[in-house]
This record gives structure tokens, C-alpha cells and sequence, in this order.
């Protein structure tokens, strides 16, 4: 609930006014066009850009990290976690902010259909995109900086463990069988 | 209140003085910057999370020290740029970066989080300036100091084997050697084809249960703090020892400076206690043991018209001869499971290269260890950040598949010191307090880079010997300075022309001045963990202040 709460709260950020709940989208104003002239590469499709963070972050979060026989990023509350750290750190909800809107800009230039509509093979291929963009790139700095906490978070996560071989946290038990072969499948401690 | 001796700085040689002073029946004050953790409520081991952090550092201190310039590297080292497979270059310029001086403020000190290994120095070593002309002599020998090894071995309880012709023995180690984990024996196997020794590593964590303390259950997570209190940090075992009616100990205390006084004697200290109450105190005989970039930085500090240079810098060698730890790491997976989460962070070892002449070419050694779990690369989380490229549905199989297969073989090497190494004030910044901040000035010289290149050509050769499937990982101290042991800025000598203390840590001109770190360390050694060494130096060290302060030399 806290949470909830938290993330419809408006965020004023450097003359941009972000939602970050999932139903309340802002537009950018004209106010916003010269910040966004900076770095925006098909900045005709920024006026009007409806960015709703929350469901862009959980697309995103779950083509990183679909479930399979484990939960997805989201079922493991993973997009909650950084929707907190977002709220928490201004550089970090700028980056977020600049990275949706690459996407969303990058949907609207290739597919003509806002990213949240796309199949989700089309937002597989922009997801590539960005991994495969240059290192300075706001997009790159983005999904890196996504891919390092899903992980973090997801990995922090006991259901995340299944099918491992790893029986969890290093203590109390400890590994008393460290100087034989290791076992082949995960063994939960007791 | 007035005491005997008042120590500044309570890790390894901190520790091991108020343990000597006091049991010698001196009353002593131990003032500690940091604060106490708690091993069992501190340390997060047994929680989900306990892979978020490092060690959990809850000193909210500001950072007291910076950075000089570093240096530009050279395209001829590119084969010594750390990297990795998905993230690229770790330092993407064209000059050494500045990471950080790795260490922990707390009581206990850096024996915190160390790894737990228990080294002597190799006694050749310590003739550099003799043998080499190199460096320099220490003006103490091992044979000296060989009581005081078994001493320090019993009171951490050393588990080790009697495996190492270089450092005779006097006693046998306290404790059995632990086996070596299976990671480990796979290493040993390789090392054996390239015709290299791997052996049981002498470690400060008990092989079994001792002295009150629990045996370790190998959780290879000696750095993160061990929440049993196996692993000997001296905060279990020195001031563990010590009796609370002659040691006050305190906490959150910040020493500003001492103050130099008439007839060459030190007046006494000025710190600020946790409350922010400041606070002047006095004894007859002070001990600074705040490591080689605080005890330069207090001594440099601590200047007025009796010591206009600084204290005790009448060599001008305070916080000269700045030597750290040249470290590389390399990390590959394995073709099978070897279980990388479990064991001891550094139980096997290669000595080979440990002795000042081993390397061929090249004055200062090196010894190779198992270095998994100091690469932090022991659990899902780094696995699927780090080893584990992509993402999607794939990333997730292949995690699956690669965890537990990491081995990671990492080489420390000494470094010779030169002149654009060292530690000053800096003339801006100030700390909370106001005190100037530490500037460290590091310069790798091109004999140190050699060494690097050789512990990089070795680990490799090890890895390949191993037949690993690739090699995903490398980082070292060439493009980016990275230290925790960290010597020589106030290095001990015969002589008051070019060192700071003399063979016994007392201040050559100071007549109540000793310093028990590794800043008097005149030389690194090839490798060694320094903490039994400067544990030992303390216990011997404070036999002679004990003896000057009733003789009352002081």
C-alpha cells in the first residue's frame, strides 16, 4: 500500500512532471521540447508522448526476465523495487525517465504504435537495440544499469533459486561437504 | 584519569598492543574511530540478501582521504586492463583510476573483513637493500621475531601445515591444516602439470573448535564478516583477551592530533569522543596503529614548534615509501561444477614465486590463491550480473547450467617503493573534524608492471591447465588502484637519517612514541597477508615499551 501510494505521487524533475502511477499519464508540455531536444533522436514523436513508467518498467523488466519454471521479474515484485529506488535517487529517475522514452520514441519511430502496444517480439528486437547501442548512449546506460538490478533484486529472492545448484544463504549451515564433488542438483537447507 | 599507555587505532597492531601492555599489568586507553559490530547481528550471512553488500560497513564517517593524480597508462600494458565479458573495459581512460584504499574503521580494524590468512614473512624478504639493492632492510629479523609469530599464531589459533621450508618453526601450527575444498584440489591438479605447488593455506580460522570459539563451517565468506567468530578478526581474539580493568576501551573516538611536547615527549592526544565532546588525554607512552595511510596522516597533523614537519618526521620519511598490494585476478568457468560457494576464501596456495628472486628477471615476489570469493563471484546474484551473459529466457537456463562452476586464481606481488608513492595532506579538503584529508599518491614503476605481467601470464597458464571453458573475467591493479595492504609510509630502520622508527617501533627522536602497523613495514614480502606479521611486531614491540615504561625510560 505504501508503496502504491508512494509511486502516484508526482516527481518534478528538472521542469518535466513524471506519473509514475499506472493510470495518471502526463504529457510532455512544450516546456519540456528543449530539455529532450538534447538528446531525443526523433524528437517530432516526443510531443504528446503519453510515458507511463510503472507499465513500461514492468515490459521491460519481464522481457529481461520472462518466468519459466521460475516467476518473471514482475511475479517476484522486482519492478516494485526499482519503482522505490527511483523514487529514492533523482539520477537514477532520470536515467529511467530518458531510457522509457528512447523506447517509447524508438516504437513510434519503427513500428508507428506506442511501445506498450507492440508484440512483445517487437519490444524483444528494441530491447536488443539498446544493448547493442554505444556505451555513451543514454539507452545503453539504461538497460544496463536494468539488467544490473532485475538481477540484483530477482537473484535476492529465494524463488529465484529453484533449479540452481545453490542451497542458499552461506550461513547458518554453512557447506560441510566443500572439499567433495559438488551435487549435480539444488538441495535446500534445512 | 592517567594511564600507562594510550593506543590510537585498534585493528591488527591496536589489538595485539593493548593485549600485550595489559596482560604485562599496564593500564592502557584504546581509542577506536570506528564503531563495535557485532558479529551475530551485524553480519548478514543467514539472510536472502546477504549478497547486496560487502562487508557491512556502518561507519557513517565521511571519507578522510583522497586521491592524487594517477598515472597514464601505456598501450604496451594492454594485456593488463581489468575487464569483462559483458561490461567491457572496468576502466574505460587512458589513466589508473582511483577506486579506493579498502579497509574498515571499527573495533577490530580491517581484521574485519579480512580473509583470514596467517603468513610470516619470508625472512628473505627482508634483506632487500643487502641482497638486491633494493628497498630496504628490516632492522629486525625473523629469527627475532619468530616467538612472537607463535605467540600471535596461538592467540588468533592458526590452522596450517607444516608444508613451507622457508619459515622455520619453532612451534608446530596451533591447529590442523584445512582441507583443501574441491575447487582447490581441481587447482592443485592443474598447478601439478604446470609443475607448481599448491598447498594448504595457513589461515587464522579454526580447523576446530578452540579456545571458546566454534570450528568453521565453510561458508567461504570470511570477508563479509564471520558471524561464528571462527575466523580469528582480533576482535574475538586479542581484545577479546584483554582485562577490562586495565583496558578502557573507546569507541566513535576521532584523534585529531598529539602534541609534541619539551625533552622530546609527547604531551598527549586530543580526540573528539562519539558525543562530539573534545577531549585532551594523557599517559606516559603512546602508540599510533591506525595503518599506512591514517598514521602518516595523524603524525603529519600533529606538527607545532617542537615538530614543525610533523611528528616524528625528522627523516622527512613520514609518509614516504607508500608501497600497496599488486594484485591480479583471473576468472574462468569450469567445464564441470567445482561448488565455488563453498570452503575458505584463500585455502590453497602457491608459494613458488614468494621469494625476492623467484621471478625470473625481476627483484619482489608473488604467491597465487584460490580468489573466488574475494572476486565476490559466490552467489546467484553476481553469477547472473557477471558471469552470465544476455538475458531472457536464456540467461535464465544458462545460469542455471554455469552456477558453481567459477574458479578464479588471483596473484599478489610486492612492489618496491619509489618516489612518486606516497601519502600527504592535503592542503584543501578536510574531514568532518577538520582535519586535512589523507592524498594518496600512487605510481606503479615498471618492475611492479612486470610482476603484474607475470602473475597474469601464470594465472592464465593455471586456468588453461585446468582446461576451463573461457575465461570471462580479469581485473587488477594497473588501471585501477584498488588496495588493502598498504605499507611503508613510516617504515622502520637502523638509522634516523632515513626512517621513521627504529627496530623496535619507537620513534627514533620521540622518547614516548611507537607506531605498530604496516606503515613500519620497510618491504611488503612477496604476497604475504600482512596481519600476523604486524601482530607480531606488536607483541614484540610492547615487551620493550613495558620494559621502558617501569624501567621508566620514557
Amino acid at each position: 500500500m505504501a508503496n502504491s501510494a508512494k509511486s502516484k505521487k508526482l516527481v518534478k524533475r528538472r521542469g518535466l512532471r513524471v506519473n509514475t502511477s499506472r493510470r495518471n499519464f502526463v504529457k510532455f508540455a512544450f516546456c519540456a521540447l528543449p530539455v529532450i531536444r538534447l538528446w531525443a533522436p526523433v524528437e517530432i514523436y516526443a510531443q504528446g508522448v503519453n510515458l507511463d513508467i510503472p507499465s513500461m518498467l514492468r515490459a521491460l523488466l519481464d522481457i529481461l526476465i520472462p518466468k519459466d519454471t521460475t516467476p518473471s521479474a514482475t511475479e517476484l515484485g522486482v519492478d516494485r523495487k526499482i519503482l522505490g529506488k527511483l523514487e529514492r535517487y533523482k539520477y537514477y529517475s532520470v536515467l529511467v525517465e530518458k531510457g522509457c522514452l528512447w523506447f517509447e520514441q524508438q516504437s513510434m519511430h519503427i513500428y508507428k504504435t506506442p511501445f506498450l502496444a507492440l508484440q512483445q517480439a517487437e519490444q524483444v528486437k528494441l530491447m536488443q537495440q539498446a544493448e547493442k547501442s554505444g556505451l555513451k548512449d543514454p539507452q545503453n546506460n539504461f538497460f544496463r544499469a536494468l539488467r544490473q538490478d532485475a538481477y540484483t533484486y530477482y537473484y535476492s529472492d529465494p524463488r529465484s533459486w529453484e533449479g540452481l545448484v545453490y542451497a542458499g544463504p552461506p550461513q547458518p549451515s554453512g557447506f560441510p561437504d566443500f572439499n567433495q564433488r559438488p551435487v549435480v542438483r539444488a538441495e535446500k537447507k534445512t | 584519569m592517567s594511564y600507562d599507555a594510550i593506543i590510537i587505532g585498534s585493528g591488527a597492531g591496536g589489538a595485539a598492543s593493548a593485549y600485550q601492555l595489559s596482560r604485562l599489568g599496564l593500564k592502557i586507553l584504546l581509542l577506536e574511530s570506528g564503531p563495535v559490530y557485532d558479529p551475530v547481528k551485524d553480519y548478514l550471512l543467514h539472510t536472502n540478501g546477504w549478497e547486496l553488500t560487502t562487508f557491512p560497513d556502518k561507519n557513517v564517517r565521511k571519507p578522510w582521504y583522497n586521491f592524487g593524480k594517477m598515472q597514464i597508462l601505456d598501450k604496451r600494458h594492454e594485456t593488463l586492463r581489468s575487464w569483462n565479458h559483458i561490461h567491457g573495459l572496468q576502466n574505460q581512460t587512458m589513466r589508473r583510476l582511483a577506486v579506493r584504499y579498502s579497509h574498515i574503521q571499527g573495533l577490530g580494524g580491517s581484521t574485519l573483513h579480512f580473509t583470514g590468512e596467517a603468513h610470516r614473512l619470508n625472512p628473505a624478504s627482508m634483506k632487500l637493500k643487502t641482497d638486491f639493492a633494493v628497498g630496504a632492510d628490516w632492522p629486525v629479523s625473523y629469527e627475532e621475531l619468530e616467538k612472537y609469530y607463535v605467540q600471535a599464531e596461538r592467540i588468533v589459533g592458526v590452522a596450517g601445515a607444516a608444508n613451507d621450508k622457508v619459515r622455520t618453526r619453532s612451534q608446530p601450527y596451533p591447529l590442523p591444516p584445512h582441507p583443501l575444498s574441491y575447487a582447490s584440489q581441481k587447482i592443485a591438479a592443474a598447478c601439478k602439470k604446470l609443475g607448481l605447488n599448491w598447498v594448504q593455506n595457513s589461515l587464522a580460522v579454526l580447523s576446530q573448535a578452540y579456545d571458546g570459539r566454534p570450528e568453521c563451517n565453510y561458508c567461504n565468506q570470511c570477508n563479509r564478516g564471520c558471524p561464528r567468530r571462527d575466523k580469528g578478526s582480533v576482535d574475538v581474539t586479542f581484545l577479546a583477551k584483554v582485562d577490562p580493568q586495565r583496558c578502557t576501551i573507546k569507541t566513535g573516538c576521532h584523534v585529531l592530533y598529539l602534541t609534541p611536547g619539551k625533552n622530546d615527549r609527547i604531551d598527549g592526544v586530543h580526540y573528539v569522543d562519539e558525543t562530539g565532546k573534545s577531549i585532551y588525554a594523557q599517559a606516559t607512552w603512546y602508540i599510533v596503529a591506525c595503518g599506512a595511510i591514517a598514521t602518516p596522516r595523524l603524525l603529519l597533523n600533529s606538527k607545532n614548534a617542537y615538530a614543525p614537519d610533523g611528528l616524528a618526521n625528522e627523516s622527512g620519511q613520514v609518509g614516504r615509501n607508500f608501497l600497496e598490494s599488486v594484485s591480479w585476478t583471473s576468472c574462468a568457468i569450469a567445464k564441470e561444477p567445482v561448488g565455488t560457494q563453498r570452503g575458505l576464501p584463500a585455502d590453497g596456495i602457491c608459494w613458488d614465486f614468494n621469494g625476492p628472486q623467484s621471478i625470473p628477471g625481476l627483484v619482489g615476489g608473488c604467491r597465487f590463491s584460490l580468489a573466488a570469493s574475494e572476486a565476490n563471484l559466490t552467489g546467484p546474484i553476481n553469477y547472473a550480473n557477471r558471469v552470465v551473459s544476455g538475458w531472457g529466457i536464456q540467461h535464465k537456463q544458462l545460469l542455471r547450467q554455469t552456477f558453481g562452476r567459477v574458479v578464479a586464481i588471483g596473484g599478489i606481488a610486492e612492489q618496491l617503493p619509489n618516489p612518486a608513492s606516497f601519502v600527504a595532506l592535503d592542503n584543501v579538503q578536510v574531514d568532518e573534524f577538520g582535519m586535512p584529508k589523507a592524498t594518496i599518491y600512487s605510481h606503479l614503476a615498471e618492475m611492479d608492471i612486470d610482476r603484474l605481467k607475470f602473475m597474469a601470464g601464470k594465472t592464465r597458464d593455471i586456468l588453461q591447465a585446468m582446461d576451463v571453458e573461457t575465461v570471462f573475467e580479469e581485473y587488477g591493479v594497473y588501471d585501477r588502484f584498488n588496495a588493502a595492504h598498504v605499507f611503508g609510509t613510516c617504515r622502520m630502520g637502523e638509522s634516523a637519517q632515513d626512517s621513521v622508527v627504529d627496530r623496535y617501533c619507537c620513534s627514533h627522536r620521540w622518547r614516548n612514541l611507537s607506531i605498530v602497523d604496516g606503515s613500519v613495514f620497510p618491504s611488503s614480502g612477496g604476497g604475504e597477508a600482512p596481519s600476523l606479521t604486524i601482530e607480531a611486531l606488536a607483541l614484540y614491540a610492547c615487551e620493550n615499551i613495558h620494559r621502558r615504561i617501569v624501567q621508566k625510560e620514557a
